[in-house]
């Protein structure tokens, strides 16, 4: 065996613990208890009240039960996803830090850099599955008590049930993409210090200060560069025909949130002093 | 990646070098309905400085976190529309917001307007042969709906071309990349708040690409409305057509008999929206009154008198509730010919006299007293 061959099996085996360490973790098991309830909360009182009205998401509940998973990630998208991927992303390094695990890891000898593109897989696997884990208990609970209709889009004409599911599996993809720019700064904070919850926090007072800022229209000038601000534009996803008007631009800070702070994570991580 | 978004081109776009023409040929050839097919995006600015009324202006805004628009929300800030269109009668015109939509599909004979908040849906059967083609009339048949894209606009102001205003060809523009010539559309007579109105006519096209409304005493155009994007080639049929999605309430408004009457399909509680209202104007077209000509002339209508006193007394929900609060809102003023409420903009004013009349006009409200009185 090769030393390159090594290395690429130790990083495998430490990207599979660290998955198994996340997906064990009883906070982690009782937060996706939480993330999960909420699509069904919504379905049953939708289905108890009985008309939807108002808003679009909402009011298409009756007619296709693939909006409750659409409803589901909207409303979560603001705090509950976001926190998720924070406590993951919080810990990620300050965690190891914290329980003297990092020094060791360092010893094994694991390089600074696969540890974090270790770390950094980890976290885009854990948002991509709390997305997924909320529209698939939101599609599951929705189908089971409203049906499988064809989809009303935005635009009006309705979708086959086929390409709805289409639909809020790019509206999924898009939106790991958003938590995974926020995990990424999350990423950063968590190399700043030893104490994960603090990591935690850091981010979340990240995300709500964007999304406060975003709710001032005296400074929408700053509005497009905010971390928060495209998280809603999945919305053209679910137009007939798909609109890119707001998506790319969404897709395009993402990307660039995720290049500047994973660098930043790695400029920091490769450079300080490993005590703990 | 950062850098693919912030170094835009910004060539400053040199004067188009154009042939000369006259504002007659301009013209005779403008087309406001394209012949062969096009799509694009508008954006849609309207800086009208109305005060902040509850309902009517959502601030602006438009981005994702926007509320759900409607025409109305057109009135303030900047918008953007989706428009596709393909012969002379068939063509899309999308409005998004942050998660909804309002969409007008003219089909043939047939014009659906789509409103994604509440999921409703009014279809509008036009005459197989439009007799009138006043733009009261095409408004009505697009459910009720104000202009929104630059044919439409241009459609609207040149309707009302009469030896009261002096039209000239200002110089060449690019407009969404393409060369255009300008029509400048200058009131003659100073009573109106109009200053002037500049059309862009797409050089090798002739359709309308950008319209611009000028108020007196304002550099900033009013309302700006033009082509970001646009494409000349014909837009899929999917596009379009329009089939109602499932679980919509449908209302139909027949105008094929030549009445407003409308006929209602499926009534549900999206029926007692702006759309009958709309209708109502038409039915009593013999009450409203034109003083005044040109660009400065007054429209005064006659409410019956229980409409607004039954907007107070009742209990209210959603539009009308909106209205009137917006109503209350407004400033109170008392005149020589009574008193009412103001509504006073760059562009245009409405007065709400105790009364019952209602007077619209491009003129400020000093005018619209002396109209009444």
């Amino acid at each position: 065996m090769s030393a390159a061959d090594g290395a690429v099996g130790m990083t495998w085996r430490l990207f599979t613990s660290e998955l198994r360490l996340i997906y064990t973790r009883r906070r982690n098991l009782a937060g996706a208890v939480v993330l999960a309830a909420v699509p069904v909360i919504i379905a049953i009182a939708i289905k108890v009240d009985g008309g939807g009205g108002g808003s679009f998401l909402f009011g298409q509940i009756p007619v296709n039960g693939l909006f409750v998973a659409l409803a589901a990630l909207m409303v979560q998208m603001p705090f509950f996803l976001p926190t998720a991927v924070a406590v993951i992303a919080g810990d990620s390094v300050a965690g190891e830090a914290n329980v003297g695990t990092l020094r060791y890891l360092l010893v094994v000898p694991v390089e600074r850099t696969r540890l974090l593109v270790v770390k950094f897989a980890a976290m885009v696997v854990f948002a991509a599955s709390a997305t997924l884990l909320v529209a698939g208990v939101g599609s599951a609970v929705g189908v089971a008590l409203f049906g499988t209709g064809p989809l009303p889009t935005l635009s009006g004409p309705a979708l086959t049930f086929g390409e709805g599911v289409g639909r809020v599996l790019l509206v999924c993809a898009y939106l790991t993409l958003c938590l995974v720019a926020i995990g990424s700064i999350g990423l950063f904070i968590s190399t700043l210090t030893e104490q994960p919850l603090g990591a935690t926090i850091g981010l979340l007072v990240v995300v709500l200060t964007s999304q406060i800022l975003d709710a001032i229209p005296q400074l929408s000038v700053i509005h497009e560069y905010l971390p928060t601000h495209w998280w809603l534009a999945f919305a053209d996803l679910l137009r007939d025909p798909v609109s890119l008007d707001t998506v790319t631009p969404g897709v395009l800070s993402a990307l660039a949130y995720t290049a500047i702070f994973t660098t930043a994570a790695w400029a920091r991580l490769t450079t300080k002093d490993i005590t703990s | 990646m950062v850098g693919a978004t912030l170094v835009v081109p910004t060539i400053a776009a040199a004067e188009p070098d154009l042939p000369e023409v006259t504002a007659a040929e301009l013209l005779a050839n403008l087309r406001t309905e394209p012949v062969d097919g096009l799509s694009g995006t508008v954006v849609h600015r309207a800086d009208l400085g109305l005060p902040a009324l509850p309902g009517l202006t959502d601030g602006g805004g438009g981005g994702p976190v926007g509320s759900p628009v409607d025409a109305t929300s057109l009135l303030d800030g900047e918008h953007t529309l989706r428009v596709w269109a393909a012969g002379p009668d068939r063509a899309r015109v999308a409005l998004h917001g942050g998660m909804s939509e309002l969409a007008v599909v003219v089909d043939g004979d047939e014009v659906w307007v789509w409103r994604s908040e509440g999921a409703t849906v009014t279809q509008v059967l036009l005459p197989e042969h439009p007799t009138t083609d006043d733009a009261g009339h095409r408004a009505k048949a697009r459910g009720g709906l104000p202009p929104m894209t630059p044919a439409e606009y241009a459609d609207v102001l040149l309707a009302s071309l009469d030896p009261s205003t002096e039209v000239s060809v200002g110089a060449p523009v690019t407009v969404a990349g393409r060369p255009a010539y300008e029509l400048v559309l200058d009131p003659r007579s100073d009573g109106t708040l109009v200053d002037q109105v500049r059309i862009a006519v797409d050089a090798a096209d002739r359709v309308p690409t950008r319209v611009q409304v000028h108020a007196v005493g304002h550099s900033a155009p009013a309302i700006d409305v033009g082509f970001t994007d646009l494409s000349l080639t014909r837009p899929d049929d999917d596009v379009l057509t329009f089939t109602p999605p499932p679980g919509a309430t449908t209302d139909v408004l027949d105008l094929t008999d030549g009445t407003d009457k409308p006929a209602t399909g499926r009534d549900g509680e999206g029926s007692n929206d702006a759309d009958d209202t709309d209708a109502d104007d038409g039915e009593k077209a013999d009450q409203v009154t034109v003083v005044g000509d040109g660009w400065s002339r007054v429209l005064i209508a006659t409410l019956p008198p229980d409409a607004l006193a039954g907007l107070a007394g009742q209990e209210l929900t959603g539009e009308a509730s909106e209205l009137a609060a917006g109503l209350e809102a407004l400033p109170r003023v008392d005149g020589p010919a009574g008193a009412g409420r103001l509504l006073q903009s760059r562009l245009f004013s409405v007065l709400l006299l105790d009364d019952g009349r209602v007077l619209i006009g491009a003129v400020d409200g000093d005018t619209l007293q002396a109209a009444a009185g």
